[in-house]
């Protein structure tokens, strides 16, 4: 676990500020804090870009689109 | 400024520009106002890697793609299915997001899954199924299928065409047709302004490999069918109906550029490029397969003596031969030392193969560091060929017994992939006008990002076409 001192702070607008505190009050208990809301967005946005793709498609999916490249002719 | 592109996915430039020029007025009216062209393709000149280097431009080795599918590392035929997040490359509409541009893609090959831009997004034939998450927002595909009538009659592609008489799927491919461009205007009517529109159309790519013997004089299987002589031709008029219609939307100070990612032509035979290596012994198996089978089937069955292998080939359409490296193939047989001699006797081989008759073939050979530039250069193929510059396609199934075959175990099919697409860009401004020469696939991304005024990342390897 990080220590709370790996903790920085970041601005953001007001406006999306209020926006997000809306969010979290309407969330029912998912995001406890706008600072939990924005680690869990920036988190997902993050592992997206950095992902390696692996993950995409489940076993199921992937034998479904090779079949279909398959009558493609593709594969 | 914005930006309208309609990619038409296998276009062929003789047809659109020559042939049928004057049966698809949509397209001539767009190039006789503004500046058109072929446009070289990507080495291999598939979907992908054409279209994300396209709207990337960027080289494919940056994203180390060289087909819809690519060996896993640390393997030789555990195949990985491309999808948007193996591509690492930014695309016009990440950097347009970045900068608060709004972007529509719709059908783009290569986004699925769609990703969280500035705008919205439709992906393409490679989603799984209907209820797969398609679009972006997720909001957006209760309206993408209520467009069609409802998820029962969504289509995500025409495929099975080998097990479907020509004539059903000539009408499925006008009904895919009619279709895409439904949800492309129902986008264009509903999600309010954008500064960049995509749409890719994938059925003329579909329809080639089965409806191209029905027009073609010189193919060698030729069919004389009244009924589907025209069959092709419609369906790129179809296409350019459509696109007029849906220019009505646009607003008039919009640029549009038409573009395919590759063309197509005429395939005489495949060359079984596996039994080929064979034969020279560049590929040894420890045990014959007792029918055709794919080099994967071959591979799980133990059939491949990997430890005496050099080389071996995938690809269906372009020959992708990988030379058994040691350190980067799990049982590499070659050297590092011995890399650039054995890859250079197997590229002359395939360079020398001979037609059934005997016939001298125009066989292209590309060697990777030729082809190919980047960060993921180590993933792509050792060597690509195009036999006969493409009129041969290629297949890697092993235990046909000979190096010819007119069809895969798939079945037939009547038209390989071409090395040009067709360009057409009508620029409000008419700062470009009249034919343009020696476009590259790389060129679309930083020509469309300065029609937005927006300066191309650094290391783009196209350059603006004006």
């Amino acid at each position: 676990m990080k220590k709370l001192s790996d903790k920085v702070a970041v601005e953001i607008s007001k406006e999306l500020f209020e926006k997000a505190e809306k969010f979290v009050k309407e969330s029912g208990g998912e995001f406890k804090s706008v600072e939990e809301l924005v680690e869990f967005v920036l988190k997902e946005v993050l592992e997206e870009e950095e992902g390696s793709g692996e993950s995409v498609y489940s076993k199921e999916e992937e034998e479904e689109i090779k079949k279909r490249l398959r009558a493609l002719g593709y594969l | 400024m914005r930006v309208f592109v309609l990619g038409i996915d296998s276009a062929e430039p003789d047809l659109v520009f020559r042939e049928w020029g004057e049966k698809l007025p949509a397209i001539k009216s767009l190039r006789s106002e503004g500046a058109w062209g072929r446009i070289s393709s990507t080495i291999p000149p598939i979907t992908c890697p054409a279209w994300p280097s396209a709207f990337s431009g960027f080289n494919p080795g940056h994203f180390g793609l060289y087909d819809l599918r690519y060996r896993r590392p640390g393997t030789y035929t555990d195949f990985g299915i491309v999808n948007s997040r193996v591509i690492k490359v930014p695309r016009i509409w990440d950097i347009l997001s970045r900068r608060g541009l709004k972007s529509g893609v719709v059908f783009v090959p290569t986004t699925y899954p769609p990703s969280r831009i500035n705008g919205f997004m439709v992906s393409s034939f490679l989603t799984p199924t209907v209820e797969s998450q398609f679009t972006h927002p997720p909001s957006l595909k209760k309206l993408v299928l209520d467009a069609v009538g409802g998820p029962e009659n969504y289509i995500i592609d025409v495929y099975d065409y080998r097990r479907k008489d020509p004539k059903q799927l000539y009408e499925e491919l006008k009904r895919k047709t009619e279709h895409d461009f439904k949800v492309i205007r129902k986008l264009l009517k509903t999600q309010g302004e954008w500064d960049l529109f995509v749409a890719v159309i994938m059925t003329v790519d579909r329809a080639q490999h089965t409806l191209w013997k029905f027009f073609d004089r010189d193919h060698p299987r030729y069919v004389d069918d009244p009924e589907l002589r025209d069959g092709l031709l419609d369906l790129y008029v179809q296409i350019d109906r459509e696109l007029e219609k849906t220019l009505e939307l646009i607003p008039k100070d919009t640029a549009v550029i038409v573009v395919s990612d590759h063309g197509a032509k005429r395939m005489f035979y495949r060359i079984n490029v596996n039994e080929a290596l064979m034969s020279e012994g560049f590929l040894k198996l420890k045990e014959k397969p007792k029918e055709p089978i794919g080099l994967a089937d071959a591979d799980k069955r133990g059939l491949i003596d990997w430890e005496h292998t050099q080389a071996f080939a995938l690809g269906a359409y372009i020959g992708q031969v990988f030379i058994n490296l040691e350190g980067r193939e799990p049982k590499g047989a070659v050297e590092k030392n011995e890399y650039i001699e054995v890859r250079k006797e197997v590229a002359d081989f395939l360079k020398n193969i001979r037609g059934p008759n005997g016939e001298k073939l125009d066989n292209r050979v590309f060697v990777r560091e030729e082809a190919y530039r980047g960060e993921n250069i180590d993933r792509m193929p050792d060597i690509t060929v195009y036999f006969d510059n493409l009129h041969y396609g290629a297949n890697e199934a092993l235990g046909l017994g000979s190096l010819y075959s007119l069809e895969t175990v798939k079945g037939p099919d009547d038209s390989n992939h071409g090395e040009y697409g067709i360009f057409v860009l009508r620029d409000p401004e008419g700062r470009v006008k009249g034919e343009i020469k020696g476009l590259k696939m790389e060129d679309l991304a930083p020509t469309i990002l300065k029609l937005l005024e927006i300066p191309a990342p650094s290391g783009i390897e196209g350059k603006s076409i004006f």
